[in-house]
């Protein structure tokens, strides 16, 4: 097959991005709040301030453990025939929103507080749908105690989908919850041979440095083997400089940092490289999900994840808009620049930039899902398909066409795609008949249907139990709460 | 001649010229010009027109935010010679305290928030990010502020907002102080449960709720 693939960066301009990234991490630093994993970096070779807690690691040593990033990562399902290979280079996979605090509600189509019962709608229909590969974290309850509320999260989706789950990474604290949650429902009372059902997107908050919390929370990452997103997103003018190429390298920098860390504590951890490198708009007063801008940066992570040869989590499905309207399609477009430009894994904000959530989005974003796999299949292209012989044998001449041949119900189904559930390409006539609806109205729509029929493989009750039992032992404990990140 | 000089000085700001700036400044306090005239005719008065620029859509946010920091550098030369000369008498209400609470290290709402406050020309005491409780309460003594504004982005660090109200009770000091609470893990419900006097959902609407607290804006 044929594929597009999108480039704007040159052999020496990626060179240049990675010895820019390089130097900053060699001479800048990055700020790691702990002295024990100072220590370790010090007998690896890093330069250590332990007043600013400033590390400065080596170029060598960085190369070094990048290397050891596998380039193909096994992200499990509770079900084992969805559960995902992530190869570098190969088919691209979809994941859902993740974090939203509010929904537009299905029925009145307005924004409200998002609640545990949201929580369980979104995955079930993500369990019922095609294209969307990944459960998770996409909406953060607020109808529980608020120190609870990302765990509340978890169980929703483990009850609700047997996909491979898509969490935010958290404290030393979380992780061990999220560990033995896991272990519950895969049956094995320790460490498991089979990796965790679960993979942490680790989201570095603050110009080249670590939160304490996360540190620790990684690091207990690592040793369970969880897949980890390693994401940075500086916003050019504000987190990041006034340059977009300045932002790409400090992003490329901060990933390229949480990486090495990652490995030297746990060589061969999966890890995703996943930039978030986007621009603050001096206009909009915000940050933009879904720019030229955004889409200019996605294409330069595809190459930059290609040139390290490590997996790449791209945004793309996603909106600036508040509801689900043109904004929201056009927005959804960049999914495709970062399809096409190399990364494997596309992820999705909903609408306000992921702060909205919204059922009838998940429709779409599947439809899109099944639309930019079409493109990324591309064209086949040998003797067979260039058809010679059966142009020929249709003959020149008007009046002759293809629609009856052999050759063309040989081809069509293989060719195009026919799986589509929300598009309306008919003859006006028949869109008419069918109630003239537009494609939100449709999605409505798929979107209960699946409510109504669809039902994920449940947990046993048994195991049901076991993570209520999980969930009332922490509350007693009053645990530490990993703040989420809002701006 | 000094007039000249002052609306050069004035110019510079509004034409966010750092280096003219400093220059004029040093050139203006060589000369003996009264400190707190140096601040409101020369520096104020371009940060004013900077605001205003902004206002009309001519500057946006970056510029503003510049503008604040060019008006920081002009007024931190003349900031030592200030208190050997008499304050302007409505000073006293235009002080505002500012910072990010203990824990918390988002500081980009905060920024803004004082460039808007400062292109109004308010004086703004920032004491940054992670600030303590004892350090807001502290600052706000001292300075005579007649508005804390106080800034949470980690839902684990929205509680030093409601410790931050009760310290200034125990000290005697909430009913002079007006507090305004903000950030986005912040909400309007929390401000009203920690008896905060006003919430910002955004870092603009903060400054609304700021100016109409020092009753210098009735339009809102």
């Amino acid at each position: 097959m044929s594929r597009p693939r999108l480039e704007l960066l040159s052999e020496r301009q990626k060179d240049l991005i990675h010895s820019s990234s390089l130097h900053l991490i060699e001479n800048c630093g990055i700020v790691i709040p702990d002295a024990r994993l100072l220590r370790l970096l010090r007998e690896h070779g890093a330069e250590i301030d332990f007043d600013t807690n400033i590390c400065k690691l080596p170029r060598p040593l960085v190369e070094e453990f990048v290397k050891k990033s596998p380039m193909k990562i096994v992200l499990n399902a509770r079900d084992s025939s969805k559960t995902v290979t992530v190869e570098k280079g190969g088919r691209p996979h979809f994941a859902p929103n993740m974090g939203a605090t509010y929904v537009n509600d299905l029925e009145t189509r307005k924004r409200r507080e998002a609640t545990f019962r949201d929580a369980e709608d979104f995955n079930r229909v993500i369990d019922g749908l095609k294209h969307v590969d990944f459960g998770g974290e996409i909406v953060v309850p607020n109808n529980v105690p608020p120190q609870l509320a990302q765990y509340y999260s978890w169980i929703a989706a483990m009850k609700n989908t047997s996909k491979h789950l898509i969490f935010y990474q958290t404290d030393y604290h979380g992780v061990t919850i999220a560990v033995e949650m896991g272990n519950i429902i895969q049956g094995t009372g320790t460490k498991a041979d089979s990796s965790p059902m679960f993979s942490f997107v680790a989201c570095l908050p603050q110009v080249l440095g670590f939160e304490r919390s996360l540190l620790a929370g990684i690091g207990e990452s690592a040793r369970n083997r969880v897949p980890l997103f390693i994401q940075s997103g500086p916003a050019s003018g504000a987190t990041g400089p006034g340059t977009l190429a300045g932002t790409l390298v400090l992003s490329n920098a901060e990933i390229l940092g949480g990486i090495t860390i990652v490995q030297i504590l746990s060589p061969g951890t999966p890890v995703v490289y996943m930039s978030y490198a986007r621009h603050f708009d001096m206009k909009a007063e915000n940050v933009s999900l879904a720019s030229p801008e955004f889409a200019l940066l996605r294409i330069c992570q595809g190459e930059l994840a290609n040139y390290y040869n490590i997996p790449s989590a791209a945004s793309g499905l996603s909106t600036d808009s508040k509801v689900l309207d043109i904004q929201a399609g056009y927005d959804k477009s960049i999914g495709l620049v970062s399809l096409i430009s190399g990364n494997e894994l596309i992820m999705s904000d909903s609408l306000d930039q992921g702060d909205i959530a919204d059922l009838a989005e998940l429709p779409i974003n599947d439809e899109l899902a099944a639309a930019y796999l079409r493109v990324w299949r591309g064209i086949e292209i040998n003797e067979e398909t260039l058809a010679i012989k059966e142009i020929t044998r249709v003959g020149s001449g008007l009046g002759h066409n293809f629609i009856s041949t052999k050759y063309t119900r040989d081809h069509f189904r293989t060719e195009t795609w026919l799986d589509y559930q929300i598009s309306e390409r008919r003859k006006w006539d028949s869109w008419n008949r069918d109630g003239g609806k537009n494609a939100e109205m449709r999605a409505i729509e798929r979107v209960k249907e699946i409510l109504k029929n669809h039902r994920p493989e449940p947990l046993p009750n048994s195991v049901l139990r076991e993570l209520e039992s999980v969930l009332s032992r922490i509350s007693g404990d009053k645990p530490s709460m990993q703040g989420t990140e809002h701006s | 001649m000094s007039e000249s000089d002052l609306e050069k000085l004035s110019q510079a700001v509004a034409d966010l010229d750092q280096d003219l700036v400093e220059m004029l400044t040093r050139k203006l306090l060589d000369k003996k010009v009264e400190p707190s005239i140096i601040i409101e005719k020369g520096l104020a008065n371009g940060i004013r027109e900077v605001g205003q620029k902004y206002e009309e859509g001519k500057f946006f946010l970056a510029e503003l935010m510049y503008g604040a920091n060019v008006f920081d550098c002009g007024y931190r030369l003349v900031e030592p010679w200030l208190q050997r000369s008499t304050a302007q008498p409505d000073q006293e209400r235009r002080v505002v305290v500012l910072g990010t609470v203990a824990g918390d290290i988002h500081s980009i709402g905060k920024d803004i928030v004082k460039a808007m406050l400062m292109a109004a020309g308010l004086t703004v005491h920032d004491l940054g990010v992670d600030v303590s409780v004892g350090n807001f309460v502290n600052t706000v003594r001292d300075s005579k502020a007649r508005v804390l504004g106080a800034s949470a982005l980690l839902t684990s660090t929205i509680p030093v907002q409601q410790q931050v109200i009760e310290k200034l009770e125990e000290e005697g000091l909430r009913r002079n102080v007006k507090v305004v609470v903000g950030g986005a893990a912040t909400t309007e419900t929390w401000a009203r449960k920690i008896r905060a006097d006003a919430w910002g959902s955004t870092a603009a609407s903060g400054v609304r709720r700021i100016l109409e607290l020092l009753e210098l804006k009735g339009d809102e």
